[in-house]
């Protein structure tokens, strides 16, 4: 097997000279007015954020910010969906609301597609993945995954207090995107670190970003180059061979879609698992009803995604606009709470309550518009078997201590310490 | 002192609340004192005051709180129903007698008309019912329950005064037997509906919308008898999309979860 050119250099040299792109003051300490000061990455928001959005909601509805080198923060389904659906006014060239913009070059591709392209090229970046994420393809994961749901539970013992963020819900989805990728199991640590990195990180000094952005990029081409030597039934070996517009993918472009798919993959499924064990722990009448109607956990489960959306998505703004009576300038962020759209009371009745029965839920915990996520159907597989297998061990449960439950910051918010009582 | 020892600001708010719906039912908005509330919920006035801003406040409240939620109601008794036969057993409720505290509505109203420190918030609570009532509307329309081409403020604004002129008109003033007004009430329900009269048993027609569709897959999650997904994730309707006898309620679920609202339910002539 010959060496794959694309990848025998690092890519990253031969891409030249610093990212252009500006960096802004970062900013950080606490808000003033979430207002005209708001900030995703202070604790209070990470505790409870629905009180703060609600507020908004009502008052605004869109919030303004100085911080990021400036952004909005819609609040209402309404604005959340104008936002998600105009492509043409909001581009997806930066995701994640940091302190430093990408050039206006980097579009329509972006450092990770297609979550990161526009049109036209999103479409033809995603129509690549969507074959491996069809409900039907991540059936087949089900049987491994709901194996490796017991293996977990087997491995609490005898212990009557466990952790079921950190001793469960994050292992899950850890593990069914390194066996799609094919990446070693025993990896799974260092994706826990790629992901805070990212994902948490984002008030880091610039330097500090690069360099673990380098620490995950090298992780990614040692397997890449694995994959080369030794081709598997894998999305990496997919995405190494795939071709678009009758030519194999760019290095960078192989590279950031498995960038992708490992952060996007994990932080989120373990977030949603998490919560909604949080919230039946803490409803016991939810708890009972679900072991008395286990038929009803597709629709409970529904409802966790609404209630406890775990991803915010964001946008930048591509020319000044006066938009929703507000005017936004090229390159501030948008903000794009998906939790907040789903608790707009205009949208949904009994809003701020979590109704496990739920029979209409249009929610948008997975997106609206051409980005849908694109592993929704993976994501609900790993929730509904990780709250199966759960319920169907731990049918009894309760917080062990309120006060001891954290939550991670930033755009994706799930409990990262769930102590339980177990029976 | 604000507290009660052993018992939570929450439940103590929970007593207040439970109080003043009881009083002001009873007594009307104007012949009740706050104190009376108080005393009733055991708590001192101090207490009270830390909770609700002001009477007027209270009774509002007192209305979110305990006022009948006849709708959740309903749909939590069955939540198979369509909309507009959720709508249909609540409307046979309306002209029945009810428990005093449901009254409540009653004594907002009346106070609304003379208090503007009632009247704004009262605005509020009623603009949310009538939210929710459009959105409901909204819902029936794209599962093709009723006409899209009626306003949905229109058909909430309807509900609303059937709900609250019930409340007004009580049994004892008039009275109408539950047969005539189930009769009349599935009447008017029949020509709000998309396509003149249908028995819901035949001709019933799904169509996506491809332009619309993103692959959310909530139509082949909850009817899959009626869609299928793609290659690619995108839902498709089965066959030519005509819904068989039985599953006319599965393919309303079905376009009332999609999240782009790709799905239309066509109901023929």
């Amino acid at each position: 097997m010959s060496v794959d050119d694309r990848f025998a250099q690092d890519f990253r040299d031969t891409a030249g000279e610093e990212p252009l792109g500006t960096h802004n003051e970062i900013i950080t300490g606490p808000v003033s007015d979430w207002a005209t000061d708001f900030s995703h990455l202070e604790p209070e928001w990470s505790a409870d954020p629905y009180p703060i959005q609600d507020e908004l909601r009502q008052r605004c509805p869109i919030a303004h910010t100085e911080r990021f080198g400036g952004g909005w923060l819609p609040t209402r389904y309404e604005d959340v969906a104008a936002v998600a659906y105009d492509t043409e006014r909001f581009s997806s060239r930066a995701i994640i609301m940091s302190n430093f913009r990408p050039p206006l070059d980097e579009a329509p591709v972006g450092g990770s597609p297609p979550i990161s392209s526009d049109p036209p090229f999103h479409h033809d970046a995603r129509k690549l993945l969507l074959p491996a994420f069809t409900k039907a393809a991540v059936e087949r994961q089900e049987p491994a995954t709901r194996a490796f749901c017991h293996s977990l539970i087997d491995a609490f013992g005898e212990r009557d207090v466990v952790d079921a963020a950190s001793e469960y819900a994050q292992y899950i989805p850890i593990r069914v995107i390194a066996d799609m990728l094919g990446f070693p199991p025993e990896d799974g640590p260092r994706f826990r670190e790629f992901v805070e990195n990212t994902l948490e990180g984002v008030n880091h000094e610039a330097e500090e970003r690069i360099e673990r952005m380098q620490q995950l990029f090298d992780y990614l081409l040692a397997q890449i180059r694995d994959h080369v030597d030794h081709p598997r039934d894998d999305l990496t070996t997919f995405l190494i061979n795939v071709e678009l517009y009758g030519s194999k993918l760019e290095a960078e472009h192989v590279a950031g879609t498995m960038a992708l798919l490992l952060i996007a993959g994990i932080d989120t499924t373990w977030s949603a698992i998490g919560a909604s064990l949080w919230h039946l722990a803490k409803t016991p009448q939810d708890r009972e009803r679900l072991i008395a109607e286990p038929a009803l956990l597709p629709t409970a489960l529904e409802e966790f995604l609404r209630a406890f959306a775990p991803v915010t998505m964001a946008r930048l703004v591509k020319e000044d606009m006066h938009w929703h009576g507000v005017d936004m300038k090229a390159d501030d962020w948008i903000l794009l709470s998906f939790p907040a759209a789903n608790r707009d009371p205009a949208q949904f009745n009994r809003a701020d309550e979590v109704v496990i029965d739920r029979q209409v839920n249009r929610h948008a915990a997975f997106g609206l518009g051409i980005h849908r996520c694109v592993g929704s159907h993976l994501a609900r597989m790993e929730l509904r078997v990780a709250l199966e297998v759960w319920l169907e061990r731990i049918p009894e449960f309760s917080l062990a201590d309120p006060a001891a439950v954290t939550w991670s910051a930033g755009q994706i918010r799930g409990p990262r310490a769930l102590p339980l009582r177990i029976g | 002192m604000g507290r009660i020892a052993g018992v939570t600001a929450a439940e103590t708010r929970e007593r207040l609340l439970g109080a003043a719906a009881e009083i002001f039912a009873e007594r009307g908005y104007d012949g009740t004192r706050v104190a009376d509330i108080a005393a009733a919920a055991g708590v001192s006035n101090g207490a009270l005051y830390s909770h609700f801003a002001s009477k007027a406040e209270l009774l509002i409240q007192a209305l979110r709180a305990h006022g009948r939620q006849m709708l959740a109601e309903a749909f939590a008794a069955d939540p198979g129903l369509s909309i507009t036969d959720l709508l249909l057993v609540v409307g046979r409720w309306l002209p029945l007698r009810r428990d005093a505290r449901e009254y409540l509505v009653v004594e907002a109203l009346v106070a609304a008309r003379r208090d503007d420190d009632v009247a704004r918030p009262m605005r509020s609570y009623i603009g949310e019912r009538a939210d929710m009532l459009a959105d409901l509307m909204r819902a029936a329309q794209s599962a093709g329950e009723l006409d899209p081409a009626l306003s949905p403020n229109a058909l909430a604004h309807f509900c609303l005064l059937l709900a609250m002129g019930s409340a007004l008109v009580t049994p004892d003033l008039h009275a109408v037997g539950p047969e005539e007004w189930a009769a009349l009430l599935a009447r008017v329900v029949t020509g709000l509906a998309s396509t003149g009269p249908h028995d819901g048993s035949d001709g019933m027609k799904l169509q996506i919308d491809t332009d619309r569709c993103q692959g959310h897959g909530r139509c082949y999650d909850l009817a899959p008898d009626l869609f299928g997904e793609d290659d690619e994730g995108y839902g498709q309707v089965l066959g030519d999309g005509t819904v068989p006898p039985g599953k006319e309620q599965e393919a309303r679920l079905a376009a009332a979860n999609c999240p782009e609202r790709a799905i239309s339910v066509l109901e023929e002539q």
